[in-house]
């Protein structure tokens, strides 16, 4: 057996509490390799499952999360499996090289970014916000949005690509100054 | 299309063939748009949260209703998403209870034995014949049979004495226990091929722990030992107390002390002294014919005559010709040859041990690096991995580095990979290294079962960077 740190035990209430803290941090890791919200979530699942099961491998708090994403790293890729008969992909290894580059981002810096990104949305309109979180509403669509609004979908894209790049630029200079 | 552009279409799965093909081409050479990619990523994962907030407070979706649902209110937002956080905690506590019932045997009066870790696939057969692969840390099980499928399985379990017992590789071992009247109870493993390593607890006077292999058969009163059993032979291992071993081809009997270590052979009938751990060495080269655990071994020789014989079928060369080539190759060596990997559930594969092949244990160096030579005739990745024990007994970990399609270039699809030993990952605990520990078994897999490689030369050297020619 690999041999362990001593007095390290995870309890329940330590994982579940960890697994909260960190969910965030991981469902960002999994969305960069798979496109699919349903099998993020799947990917999620089945990796806290597996985390549970090996909770003893883990050596300190501090070890969770670098665990935790390469738990999650299998499982996402096997997903892509599936997902790969319904719709084009990158390649395995541009995957493999965008997972590991994923892995040596730290967690303060998701964190912080995460932050920047509350921050950001909060200074757009409602009417804006509705636009910019409608790709990933379960209940409705850029299409169901332009049919109230009464305006063309492809008007609505537009303004939505203009919108998601203010919001990148925003949350890009509030990294920027956090960082001075 | 901008690059940002193409990076949003492809992560709401909106993106063409085509032009995911050109994002790809962008990201293999622009480390930024990586980033930026990794980037727009985290951020489709926060705006979903956002997204999802609104329901998990009872809101009416936005779009149904003019009323405010995603309150611009950062207190409320974070509420609404440490409340979905609880949920998702909520949903995987679930899942775990489920997960832990799904274990058939839960119910079983005569469990004995309780699973503490496991990694890569497992499949039990207990009681009335009933199979499962959904094995779980915690599950209690009564005898039965347990089968690692992969060359990176492992399985640790104990029993209710506290004694432990770890199974590495493709092994199979079946587990009994009985009881008498006073309630003593003897355990019997039946190793019918692998690996096994067991720590175990003092057993009852007159009880001890039985390890039956095909060649031999172990019986432990309380120590840590290691057992490799491959096709006819049996390698113990002692590293603490004692343990008694029946060589079963002639009933002769020896008594291992610690330290020690002792081969029970069906073919080799004799002497069979214990003897000591010897000083381990850091290089090792395969003697692929020995060695083979799970393959195909070819001689050079046989695949010599398959070709002429093809030869002679298809018109290219007499049958007198081909006798001629035959003969003038002949000879009596015929160690020289490779092994072919063996499709498998998980990949075809290759598993060669050291035991054959190396008199002394082989130590895993900081500089140590694993040189394969062979031949690949499909398009595929291949993993590479390490079974290490720790130098005072015991399984330490599984290994292995991935090797992708594009390193199989070369001529006549030949191709040779060198891969220092800080390639190699332990899935189970990344931070792990094999630094420091021994080397027992070496194996290869690739993606797909029906991929075609073939091994000629595996190696283990240590040589310092700077120090190489």
């Amino acid at each position: 057996m690999p041999k362990q740190a001593p007095n390290f035990q995870l309890t329940e209430p330590d994982f579940l509490s960890l697994l909260v803290k960190h969910e965030p941090a991981l469902r960002a890791y999994a969305r960069s390799l798979v496109p699919d919200w349903d099998l993020v979530d799947e990917s999620l699942q089945e990796a806290s499952v597996t985390m549970w099961q090996k909770r003893s491998q883990l050596e300190s708090v501090d070890g969770f999360v670098p665990w935790a994403i390469v738990v999650l790293r299998f499982k996402c890729l096997r997903q892509l499996e599936k997902l790969r008969s319904r719709r084009p992909l990158l390649s395995d290894e541009m995957l493999e090289k965008l997972a590991e580059r994923g892995e040596s981002r730290s967690v303060e810096e998701l964190t912080a970014r995460g932050r920047a990104l509350h921050t950001c949305l909060d200074q757009f309109s409602e009417e804006h916000r509705e636009i910019l979180l409608a790709p990933h509403s379960s209940t409705y669509t850029v299409v169901d949005l332009a049919k109230r609004r009464k305006k063309s979908p492809n008007s609505l894209y537009k303004l939505l690509a203009r919108l998601r790049e203010q919001l990148t630029d925003c949350v890009r200079l509030r990294i920027a100054a956090g960082a001075k | 299309m901008e690059s940002n552009e193409l990076i949003r279409q492809y992560l709401l799965g909106m993106a063409s063939d085509e032009q995911v093909h050109e994002l790809e081409g962008r990201l293999r050479s622009d480390e930024q748009l990586q980033d930026e990619f990794l980037l727009q990523a985290e951020l489709d994962a926060h705006l979903r949260q956002e997204a999802q907030s609104g329901f998990a407070d009872g809101n009416q979706p936005v779009a149904d209703t003019h009323v405010r649902t995603i309150t611009p209110s950062s207190n409320n937002s974070t509420r609404v998403q440490t409340m979905n956080r609880v949920l998702f905690v909520i949903a995987v506590v679930a899942l775990i209870a489920v997960f832990s019932q799904a274990i058939p045997f839960r119910e079983h009066k005569h469990e004995f034995i309780t699973i503490t870790s496991l990694s890569g696939p497992v499949e039990w057969t207990g009681d009335g014949g009933r199979v499962t692969e959904h094995l779980a840390v915690g599950a209690r099980l009564p005898g039965g049979t347990m089968e690692l499928l992969g060359p990176d399985s492992w399985i640790n379990f104990e029993f209710q004495d506290q004694s432990t017992v770890t199974l590495t590789g493709l092994s199979e071992v079946t587990i009994t226990a009985q009881q008498d009247r006073a309630s003593k109870q003897q355990k019997a493993l039946h190793l019918k091929h692998g690996h096994l390593s067991a720590s175990v607890r003092p057993q009852p006077s007159g009880y001890p722990m039985l390890v039956h292999t095909p060649s031999a058969e172990l019986k432990v009163l309380g120590t840590q030992f290691d057992v490799e059993t491959v096709l006819e032979a049996t390698r113990l291992t002692v590293n603490e107390g004692r343990v008694h071993l029946k060589r079963l081809a002639d009933g002769k009997e020896v008594d291992v002390p610690a330290r020690q270590s002792v081969t029970a052979s069906l073919e080799d009938g004799n002497g069979m002294s214990p003897s000591e751990r010897k000083t381990p060495v850091t290089v090792w080269k395969s003697n692929l014919r020995a060695d083979v655990v799970r393959g195909k071994w070819t001689s050079d020789l046989w695949m010599l005559g398959a070709q002429l014989k093809r030869a002679v079928a298809s018109g290219e060369m007499t049958e007198a010709a081909a006798l001629i080539a035959y003969k003038k190759s002949a000879n009596f060596d015929d160690t020289a040859g490779s092994v072919w990997a063996l499709p498998s559930a998980h990949g075809a594969l290759v598993v060669l041990s050291l035991r054959p092949s190396a008199r002394q244990p082989v130590l895993l160096t900081e500089h140590a690096r694993v040189r394969v030579r062979g031949r690949v005739y499909s398009r595929t990745a291949l993993r590479v991995g390490l079974s290490a024990y720790r130098h005072d007994g015991g399984f330490a970990g599984k290994y292995s580095a991935r090797v992708e399609t594009e390193e199989f270039t070369g001529a006549d699809n030949e191709f040779e990979i060198d891969l220092p030993l800080s390639c190699f990952r332990d899935e189970n605990n990344p931070a792990g290294s094999p630094v420091g520990n021994e080397l027992v078994d070496w194996w290869c897999v690739t993606e797909t079962s029906s991929a075609k490689v073939e091994i000629t030369s595996v190696e283990l050297t240590d040589t310092p960077e700077q120090d190489k020619p």
